[in-house]
């Protein structure tokens, strides 16, 4: 990742507080800013249209509203920010829902940490 | 257990009054009507013989009169002829007696007496007149008279045989009526029969309808839990370990990342972290274990493993919980296991839904059998109509069915307001299945 380029601001959602914690941290050391912090799929929405994120990074199973309904609504109100999926399932069915509601990308929990770095860094060359 | 709470016990069917007795009565009537048919076709039979009998009588007496008037008009017999007419005296004296034993009696018809008494007479006028004939030549007697005597004769004789034809006809009417109260009796019976053997069977398809239909729910109800435990073991999984571990893989990113930056200090740091989240993530995913199958039971037996039970109850339901348990050996495995898990369905239905501030747990050899009592103070329930605590509620149905795979027994007394106590006997020297 080039120090010159903007780096992507992420918006994080994931109802586990300390996931999120290491997540933030491992980001942030990799010089990527994240904008806010979510748990679950509605505030997702509501922090997607008050911040000035680029790439929204998401748990799949989440209290309130989860992650597809999340993705779904994100794609009618900001069609332009990408979705990334995080998910513990790798299950295809779901892969196949999050690819119908427009998700950039759909990852499994346990990938390594430079896959969704790099996969964060896709999504927002795409959207520029 | 006292009181007048409900008790739940699967009872035996009262069984439909007999059959053998409805039998045994058709029966009775078949063979009454049976002998009274059998005594029909003597009375034709020793009428059909009387008639037999009249017939060779009056030809031996002819023969005889033949014989005798030989004798009167050429002087004196000859040996055959003597023996002939002795043999002739002996034969219609021993037709007569037999005859006489053959007269009707007073269960026939009185046209049958009647007929004989007749026929009797016409015979002794038959042979009056014959001895009479024997002098018709010697004395000259007027010829015509006798004749008109032998016409009157015969018309008696024709009378009496049509007297007989009178009663062997009303005989064998007597005797198809009999015939068809026996017949009639018989297909009634056999009616009833076919009846009852397929009412019988028609109960049994029933009985084993409804047992299919139990089987299927419990089976359906079965995995209906089996689907629910799974699901909730994946949200645990989710939520746990998947988690903690994936928290930890970005941990050693990082740690990897500082390492390569020359931050030594922080990535040992996070080493640490990490080794310290692997041990917490360890102990987590022990107590899973536990929940599933705990170690005790297998390692110290049921005893041990119902009071480190008895023990979380006390801690996280805030019941009063005891056990008292007093078994001079382990049981078999699977024994353990049906027991161990009522115990633990008891207690979390004693935690979830009793409101009980103290619950005991019994366990206890009694003659050949275990038994295992869990008795709580709590709100009670009606187990015939309680939507949560009713005998379909899983929680019940599944303990019994698990109980009676092995063998046992198991009832759960209760009433609104006075507790609850559930009870599972195992059979001491059996090796249950379950």
């Amino acid at each position: 990742m080039s120090t010159a380029a903007p780096a992507p601001r992420v918006l994080l959602v994931d109802d586990n507080r300390g996931f999120r914690l290491e997540l933030r941290l491992l980001l942030e050391d990799c010089g990527i800013e994240v904008v806010a912090e979510g748990e679950n799929g509605q505030e997702a929405v509501e922090l997607a249209a008050s911040t000035d994120a680029d790439v929204v990074l998401m748990d799949l199973r989440m209290p309130v509203m989860d992650g597809l309904e999340a993705a779904r609504a994100l794609r009618e109100r900001v069609p332009a920010l990408p979705v990334i999926i995080l998910s513990a399932y790798e299950d295809p069915a779901l892969k196949s829902e999050a690819t119908a509601a427009s998700a950039y990308a759909y990852l499994v929990k346990g990938c390594s940490g430079s896959l969704v770095l790099d996969t964060i860094e896709q999504a927002f060359q795409a959207r520029r | 257990m006292a009181g007048a709470g409900t008790s739940i016990r699967r009872g035996r069917r009262p069984r439909a009054p007999s059959l053998w007795v409805l039998a045994a009565g058709l029966l009775a009537v078949a063979g009454l009507a049976f002998v009274g048919a059998s005594r029909v076709g003597d009375d034709i039979d020793r009428l059909e013989r009387a008639e037999s009998l009249s017939f060779q009588l009056e030809a031996r007496v002819f023969e005889q009169a033949v014989l005798e008037s030989r004798a009167a008009t050429s002087g004196a017999p000859d040996d055959t002829g003597r023996q002939r007419t002795a043999t002739l005296r002996r034969e219609i004296a021993s037709a007569l007696a037999e005859l006489t034993s053959l007269l009707p009696d007073d269960r026939n018809a009185a046209a049958t007496a009647t007929a004989a008494a007749d026929w009797q007479a016409a015979l002794d006028t038959k042979l009056a007149l014959l001895a009479a004939g024997d002098l018709v030549d010697a004395n000259r007697v007027d010829r015509a008279d006798v004749e008109a005597r032998f016409e009157q004769l015969a018309d008696r004789l024709r009378t009496t045989s049509a007297a007989y034809d009178d009663a062997a006809g009303a005989a064998q009417r007597r005797s198809r009526a009999g015939l068809l109260a026996v017949s009639g009796a018989a297909m009634a019976l056999c009616v009833v029969l076919l009846w009852r053997v397929e009412r019988a069977r028609a109960r049994e398809r029933a009985a084993e309808a409804r047992a299919r239909e139990e089987r299927g729910r419990l089976v359906n109800k079965i995995l209906s839990v089996v689907e629910r435990q799974r699901s909730g073991m994946a949200a645990e999984l989710h939520d746990g370990p998947i988690q903690s571990l994936t928290r930890l893989g970005l941990m050693l990113e990082r740690g990897r990342l500082r390492l390569r930056l020359g931050q030594v200090e922080d990535s040992l740091r996070l080493l640490t972290d990490a080794q310290t989240a692997l041990g917490d993530e360890v102990q987590s995913l022990r107590r899973i274990m536990a929940t599933l199958r705990p170690p005790v039971l297998e390692e110290r037996g049921l005893v041990s493993a119902l009071c480190d039970y008895v023990e979380v109850v006390r801690k996280q339901a805030g019941i009063n919980c005891t056990l008292s348990a007093k078994l001079p050996e382990r049981l078999p495995e699977d024994q353990e296991i049906v027991l161990y898990r009522v115990a633990q369905e008891a207690l979390t239905n004693v935690a979830r839904h009793s409101r009980a501030a103290s619950a005991r747990v019994e366990l206890a050899e009694r003659a050949d059998k275990v038994v295992l009592e869990v008795h709580d103070d709590g709100v009670g329930f009606d187990p015939a109509s309680d939507p949560v605590g009713g005998l379909d509620h899983f929680g019940l149905a599944s303990m019994r069915e698990r109980v009676e795979l092995a063998g046992g027994t198991w009832t759960v007394w209760s009433r609104k307001g006075t507790g609850t106590v559930l009870t599972a006997t195992l059979p001491k020297d059996r090796v249950a299945a379950a």
